[in-house]
């Protein structure tokens, strides 16, 4: 009910007030004090006790929509299996990320290494295969340069095995993002049903929400729709010049 | 910079942690911990002589903005370097941990030369000072 309606409706039937306010003042001009007395209270009670019929007719109207919330099977429903659902499915999808993501940890941390290895022999080798091109190695030195030759060949084949097995690793590591897909959308249905079934509820009811901005700064995560909120830096360089804007 | 600074990295999530833990040592810092969130990582800077804090914001237990706050409002620790790694992105958050006190602020997901920048800026700021 529109706050218009509600106010029309307290409202009593306009001729009576009139007729009882006439008297009211005729008996003031008198100066019948009881009969004024009588007069204030039968206003009074007119207006209250339509105030009564109206709040007990709202009382009704909760009662109705608790009883819609307790009978409808939804809600039920909702709190019993499905949320907690929702609360596992989402579990399971920190699980996996988290899975996936130790598991390319491991892979990069076993190759970088190896990476390492290859640039550092490499860049040796290539110093004496200059050295030996300027002719400055005595046969000695180049024995001893064949040998690292051949074991650096032997080597750069072993790595780069294991380089292809971390990076294949690294690629299969990815298959959460299927899984975890599926179960987010499954949430984002559940969370989007939850939201119309509560509109409706409010609807029926007639609560107003009212959203008092929080002054206490909280962590609120990642922002995702960043364009659609001018407080929200848009990246590291939005963050580094409002920073410098406050002297840092 | 001593490349042998003793520095302690807080995030709740053990991956994040490992990522900045990887980043840290290719820039040369080796001498990291780890810790999960406010709560454990107090104790372990009252205890234990770090050079250096990094940081998430949003974590369970102790968040890091409050262990920001208690590191400033702690007389041994008050003057300990503070670098916030953080998804936290919003124009007022941003300028909370600025007045709380923080050295620097890189805002998730960044890159290795973001991280690099900042502490280099942070430890060029400190030998200047």
């Amino acid at each position: 009910m529109s706050t218009d309606a509600l106010a029309a409706e307290i409202q009593p039937p306009t001729d009576m007030r009139l007729s009882l306010a006439k008297s009211l003042v005729t008996n003031l001009e008198q100066g019948n004090t009881a009969e004024v007395d009588q007069l204030i209270a039968n206003l009074a009670n007119q207006h209250e006790s339509v105030l009564f019929q109206e709040v007990g007719k709202l009382t009704r109207q909760l009662h109705d929509s608790l009883a819609v919330f307790g009978n409808d099977d939804l809600f039920p429903d909702l709190a019993e299996n499905r949320i907690p659902n929702a609360r596992e499915r989402l579990k399971f999808v920190i699980e996996k990320t988290e899975e996936s993501a130790h598991r390319t940890l491991n892979s990069v941390e076993e190759a970088l290494p190896i990476a390492h290895d290859l640039e550092e022999n490499g860049s040796n080798m290539r110093e004496d295969w200059a050295k030996f091109i300027r002719r400055e190695m005595d046969a000695e030195e180049f024995r001893q340069m064949s040998k690292r030759i051949e074991s650096f060949l032997e080597t750069v084949e072993v790595d780069a095995k294991q380089l292809n097995k971390g990076l294949s690793d690294i690629m299969l590591a990815q298959d959460f993002q299927d899984i975890t897909g599926q179960i987010i959308r499954q949430v984002i249905e559940l969370v989007q049903e939850m939201e119309e079934s509560l509109v409706t509820v409010i609807r029926n009811t007639g609560t107003k929400t009212k959203s008092d901005s929080p002054k206490y700064i909280v962590a609120e995560g990642p922002q995702v729709n960043q364009e659609d909120n001018p407080d929200v830096m848009s990246g590291q360089d939005d963050v580094d010049d409002l920073l410098s804007s406050l002297g840092f | 910079m001593n490349k042998d600074m003793k520095i302690l990295i807080v995030d709740d999530f053990s991956t994040m942690r490992r990522i900045v833990k990887n980043l840290m040592r290719d820039l040369g810092f080796a001498n990291t911990s780890e810790a999960d969130d406010g709560l454990t990582a107090l104790p372990m800077l009252q205890g234990g002589k770090y050079d250096f804090l990094v940081t998430d914001w949003n974590m369970p237990g102790m968040q890091g903005i409050d262990l920001l706050k208690a590191v400033r409002a702690d007389p041994n620790l008050s003057s300990l370097p503070v670098l916030m790694v953080t998804a936290e992105s919003k124009k007022d958050q941003i300028i909370e941990a600025a007045q709380a006190g923080v050295n620097g602020y890189v805002v998730k997901p960044f890159t290795a030369a973001t991280l690099k920048e900042k502490i280099d800026k942070i430890f060029e700021r400190i030998e200047a000072a």
